[in-house]
């Protein structure tokens, strides 16, 4: 495979392809309305075919509400391993695609945001990766993360039905992961387990969900939806592209749909970041069929994130094509089924609600825990502090930046104030 | 008495920061996010406070999609300040009845919105 080559430094040149189509085939799909990727945003997106709304007022709109999820959330976990956050990609396709008038300048400017934005975040970690040290700490700040996110589920539950029934669901995960770190003797026990675990956890939360526990709310009819189907259906053409990419970025290890799945890939456990994703499925389900449902505008990256789940587990090209292909057909071809589900099952939304939370809480926790490790390994109690302090003034501050990253801007300031110190002969 | 329907992440955390605000003068109903649309668009609860990461995404997405755009709006989101008690007054005269925080901000942002929808049902 060719590759982008200066010294030592070596990027695959099919990376910075896939990407730039990637940026360039969701941009594409946002100019023609046909998709975005900001849930905020997407309701808000029929006011361009109603003249409600200029086309560059929304795209300074999306900005608003997605720069921070790209500098203040995606882009220190991207910095620190390489791997892309999508939402880098997708959230700057909605700009991008709203910015321009002309469908040529959406597809250049996209395509050439994606190729750079790729070089960028790999030459900015393989800058990372080869200051001391790095590597081990790097591991080190992601260890509770890797060792934590089986409980997403009993978290949710928490949420959802209460601390009972989350403690009820806890030692259920524990009892789950103990059985299969038991039966999988000779293989890589923990990681497998884990995976284990969390995908018996996703059959527990599916069967909470099927079981239809709660009230069930009588059909009222598709008055509501179906013209947003209708309308998400005929503009397919635009909507196949970006999943079939997506999937193939996620095979060759290239793109995570969020930190913890990040993370995850960056121990090397590609099953328990597509357990992850498969859980965010459960997690996104009502909010992206609701939203793309009622105004038209479909999401590029479908329900988040199954397309990055069939990757991570397909892990070749060709077959990702294929993956993602039969999951773009399924997608658009249940979504009434879907919707119908979602309008008389209302207790779906709540366990979503709930699901969405935990991704919040337990990744939270535990990158802030493997930080301070991690920095402290790298530069002692001084190390450790400066995650701290720099945690502790965000809050402060009434977080401007989001928790859950300002353990890694920490961690990344302490590896390279470390470095520095030992150049000047100081450390 | 003014029922306020809560949802989304952090919907404990924005009951209890609407209970501590409203001080006995609201009620607080804790639902998902289209529960709390249904409730307002019902008639059921009178305003909805939803929050998320970003303030606009699953805060109001639901809630956009029942209510309609044009009384929804956003009041917190990161990197952005949060809203002034003037704009949340500017925001209720126009017809807003949903309000989307950034789950970071609610204890910021709710005790000031509460604060404006009481002044504004008892002058």
């Amino acid at each position: 495979m060719s590759e982008l080559s200066i010294g030592s430094f070596q990027l695959p040149l099919a990376a910075v392809l896939v990407f730039g189509l990637l940026a360039a085939a969701s941009a594409l799909a946002v100019h023609k309305t046909a998709a975005v990727y900001h849930d905020g945003l997407r309701t808000s997106v029929p006011e361009l075919w109603l003249n409600q709304r200029p086309r560059v007022d929304l795209a300074k709109y999306s900005y608003a509400i997605g720069i921070g999820f790209v500098l203040a959330y995606a882009l220190p976990y991207s910095l620190a391993t390489g791997i892309m956050v999508i939402h880098i990609i997708l959230l700057s396709s909605d700009v991008l695609g709203l910015w321009f008038q002309r469908t040529w300048t959406v597809l250049a400017a996209s395509f050439a945001f994606g190729a750079v934005a790729t070089v960028v975040i790999a030459a900015a970690a393989f800058g990372m990766q080869h200051l001391p040290d790095y590597e081990g700490a790097l591991q080190a700040m992601f260890a509770p993360v890797a060792a934590t996110f089986p409980f997403l589920v009993a978290v949710a539950i928490a949420h959802q039905f209460g601390v009972r029934w989350g403690v009820a669901a806890a030692v259920l995960t524990l009892a789950v992961w103990r059985i299969l770190e038991t039966a999988l003797t000779g293989s890589d026990h923990s990681l497998s387990a884990k995976s284990g675990a969390l995908t018996l956890g996703l059959m527990t939360l599916g069967l909470v969900a099927s079981a239809f526990t709660g009230p069930r709310t009588p059909a009222v009819g598709d008055q509501l939806y179906a013209e947003g189907v209708k309308r998400v259906h005929r503009h397919w053409p635009y909507l196949v592209l970006p999943p079939v990419l997506i999937t193939v970025a996620a095979s060759q290890g290239w793109l995570a749909g969020e930190p913890l799945q990040l993370v995850l890939l960056a121990v090397g456990s590609h099953e328990a970041a597509a357990a992850v994703a498969f859980y965010s499925v459960v997690a996104f389900i009502p909010l992206i069929a609701m939203s793309s449902t009622v105004s038209g505008v479909w999401n590029q990256d479908g329900y988040p994130d199954w397309y990055l789940g069939a990757g991570y587990l397909v892990r070749e090209p060709v077959g990702a094509v294929a993956a993602g292909l039969a999951l773009v057909a399924v997608e658009l071809g249940s979504l009434r089924r879907v919707m119908h589900l979602l309008m008389t099952r209302p207790r779906l939304h709540g366990i979503g609600s709930a699901a969405r939370d935990a991704l919040d809480v337990v990744p939270g926790v535990s990158i802030l825990a493997g930080a301070v490790v991690a920095a402290s390994g790298l530069g002692g109690v001084i190390g450790a502090g400066i995650v701290v302090v720099m945690y502790a003034f965000n809050e402060a501050k009434g977080r401007p930046i989001m928790p859950m990253a300002v353990p890694v801007f920490g961690f990344l300031l302490v590896a390279l104030t470390s470095d520095a110190l030992q150049t000047l002969g100081l450390g | 008495m003014i029922t306020i329907a809560v949802c989304g992440m952090g919907k404990e955390q924005i009951a209890r920061a609407v209970r501590s605000a409203a001080d006995g003068r609201a009620t607080v109903e804790v639902k998902s996010d289209f529960e709390a649309a249904s409730a307002v668009s019902q008639g059921v609860a009178d305003y909805y406070i939803g929050a998320c990461q970003s303030g606009a995404g699953g805060a109001l997405a639901i809630a956009t999609a029942i209510l309609g755009a044009d009384r929804v709006t956003r009041l917190s989101g990161v990197g952005i300040p949060t809203a002034t008690p003037e704009t949340i007054i500017e925001a209720l005269e126009s017809g807003r009845v949903a309000f989307g925080v950034a789950h970071s901000h609610i204890d910021q942002a709710v005790p000031n919105l509460v604060e404006a929808i009481l002044k504004r049902i008892e002058p």
